[in-house]
């Protein structure tokens, strides 16, 4: 059994009397990519910044290789966040304006590898800019010369300087053209191959999601609905809601208008559309529950809608 | 059909700081009841267009060519004529419906003003019509979301209330700006399923803006691509979707994804960067991006031309 790199447990985040996010509990392995599938408001981009201590986090614990990130001192997180790096939804204003690419990437090894030479950092900066499909050449640029697609090479590039062990992704292709997605995710399958980054990948674009993860985690109203692997979640989803956003995907509406977010219903988070509720699911959200290899679900029913 | 709308030769350029043109000899015509796709990325002109036939584009722009709706012409039109038909014979719903609403009004005000501005109705008979309307679009609680701020409801809900808005006066032509992009999945399809029985119900003409091909497939009559401010092909929307001739719409298709399919190992893409509005190419844009291109590409634009049932803008379309 390997030991899991991260390993959530019990997170919930709180803004106010608003939860965002609750009772999150998933493991990552060194290496593998799992995909984030969540709509607005679900939760999804605020677990990116828990894991990083970008927000203030109310319960829970964020394991890496066995450390609470949660609990630690400045000095030591300080030294955990080169192997933990993050690449944003909008490349564009993830950048600093006023620094030419060059310098952008730069920044990293200046604050975690001081002792190194300015050539021998030239030199890293421009075999990544080559690795990310640049070329050495734009250094000089500054981001607005680039476009959506080459903005985000840059950003992705600034997360590999380090050498990571995980880059959490939030939403890296969605601000950009159809044309141009394809291009970021096969880059990011690359780098992922070539290094060995583990990459929690978030997305609410299904296909994406699945050209790239190896497990994939399901979430919505801030619980984790269902956990699986790819091919099982794609092949025989069995959550209402992940059903419902497959068959959406292929042009099947949902039946029930989706409530506000401030009328979030008791019981069961997805209760208010979901096609099979009964009485019982206004009890008490549901926990994960196993249902196959890897696979948990966190529905009452779960059992009938299999079979 | 009678015309609805009809573009001839639309031009536009920003000529603020660098001269950008933005829209390039489009032409397009709507008939009655008709609804038409306009399929592009971000930057390919296809907002323009209709900014440029409402009248609001920024001052630092200029249209040339004509736009007639519903037989008068309407580019350049004094903006006293332009208000009589915005918002009654011709609406325009746009992809963030957050910000096409005010936040500090109740939905009945915003709703019941177009009918009290357009139609002098009292506000009285005009917040009956907005709850008719609200049932029309399928919003849940009519009454209770009435009293309610945009702020109060999700965003499926606030984009059905832009468009009710829309529908109110009954327009000749309704223009759909992604109306589905701000949206999440489950309730996207829910909004393209309303759209198209609207359509029906009120045998308004559509047209229907997106970059998702998908999303105007399964809507449109006939679907126009853009690329570099130029339609490049325009045909029916069957045939499009099924035999595309310029190389652009066939690797759009081919990026489209398909949940049933197995998964494959690479994600489809397309090579290279999207057009520089600021320096455009001597022959054809999608030249240095086409893996059919030769030489006479790069020098000599091809010009719209018909082919069979569909027009196309290439030298050497697919599957001749």
């Amino acid at each position: 059994m390997i030991e899991p790199l991260l390993q959530v447990r019990d997170l919930s985040v709180r803004y106010g009397a608003a939860s965002v996010l609750e009772d999150v509990n998933f493991d990552l392995l060194a290496g593998e990519t799992l995909g984030l599938v969540g709509e607005s408001g679900s939760g999804k981009s605020t677990l990116a910044r828990a894991l990083l201590r970008l927000v203030p986090v109310s319960r829970g614990e964020v394991l890496w290789r066995g450390r609470n990130l949660l609990s630690c001192g400045a000095a030591e997180m300080r030294k955990h966040r080169r192997d933990l790096q993050i690449v944003f939804q909008d490349p564009l204003s993830s950048l600093n304006p006023r620094m030419t690419a060059g310098q952008i990437l730069a920044e990293p090894l200046k604050i975690f590898e001081p002792a190194l030479s300015a050539r021998d950092r030239q030199a890293r900066i421009d075999a990544m800019l080559e690795r990310v499909g640049l070329g050495k050449a734009v250094a000089r640029r500054y981001p607005r010369e680039f476009s959506g697609g080459q903005c985000q090479r840059i950003g992705i590039a600034r997360a590999m300087m380090l050498n990571p062990q995980l880059i959490v992704c939030d939403e890296p292709v969605s601000s950009l053209d159809v044309s141009i997605q394809g291009q970021i995710v096969n880059l990011l399958l690359d780098l992922q191959r070539d290094f060995g980054i583990a990459l929690l990948f978030i997305s609410h674009n299904l296909a994406v999601v699945r050209h790239l993860s190896r497990r994939v985690l399901v979430i919505y109203l801030g619980r984790l609905v269902e956990i699986a692997p790819r091919d099982a979640l794609f092949a025989a989803p069995v959550h209402p809601y992940t059903r419902g956003l497959l068959a959406a995907a292929s042009g099947v509406a949902l039946g029930e208008a989706e409530p506000p977010p401030s009328e979030r219903p008791s019981g069961c988070v997805f209760r208010a559309r979901c096609p099979h509720r009964q009485d019982l699911c206004a009890v008490a959200q549901p926990a994960l529950q196993a249902v196959g290899p890897e696979h948990f679900v966190a529905c009452r029913r779960a059992r009938d809608l299999m079979s | 059909m009678a015309d609805v709308l009809n573009i001839e030769d639309l031009s536009i350029e920003f000529l603020k700081g660098q001269r950008i043109a933005a829209v390039r000899e489009v032409s397009l015509r709507v008939t009655q009841g008709e609804c038409v796709g306009i399929v592009g990325e971000s930057g390919s002109g296809k907002t323009q267009i209709f900014m440029g036939a409402l009248g609001l584009l920024p001052g630092s722009a200029r249209a040339t060519g004509s736009v007639r709706f519903e037989n008068a012409e309407i580019l350049g039109a004094p903006r006293a004529a332009l208000n009589r038909i915005r918002g009654s014979r011709l609406c325009m719903v746009f992809q963030d419906p957050m910000s096409s609403l005010t936040p500090h009004l109740r939905i009945a005000t915003q709703l019941a003003e177009v009918l009290v501005c357009h139609r002098g109705m009292s506000w009285r008979d005009s917040e009956q019509a907005a709850l008719r309307m609200l049932d029309r679009v399928r919003v849940p609680e009519a009454k209770r979301r009435l009293r309610q701020y945009p702020h109060q409801l999700s965003g499926g809900m606030r984009q059905r209330v832009t468009i009710a808005m829309s529908l109110l006066c009954e327009p000749a032509l309704m223009i759909a700006d992604e109306p589905t992009t701000a949206l999440d999945v489950t309730v996207q399809a829910q909004i393209i399923d309303l759209l198209r029985t609207l359509r029906h119900e009120f045998g308004t003409a559509f047209v229907l803006i997106s970059h998702d091909l998908a999303v105007v497939g399964g809507l449109a009559d006939r679907i126009l691509v853009m690329y570099a401010g130029r339609v490049i092909e325009s045909a029916d929307a069957a045939q499009l979707m099924s035999r595309p001739r310029h190389p652009y719409t066939a690797e759009l298709l081919r990026c489209l994804p398909d949940l049933s399919a197995p998964p494959l190992e690479r994600m489809p893409s397309l090579p290279g960067q999207p057009p520089d509005a600021a320096h455009p190419a001597a022959g054809c844009e999608f030249a240095p991006r086409c893996r059919y291109a030769v030489q006479r590409c790069r020098e000599q634009r091809p010009p719209l031309r018909q082919l069979g049932e569909t027009q196309v803008a290439c030298h050497f379309p697919v599957g001749s």
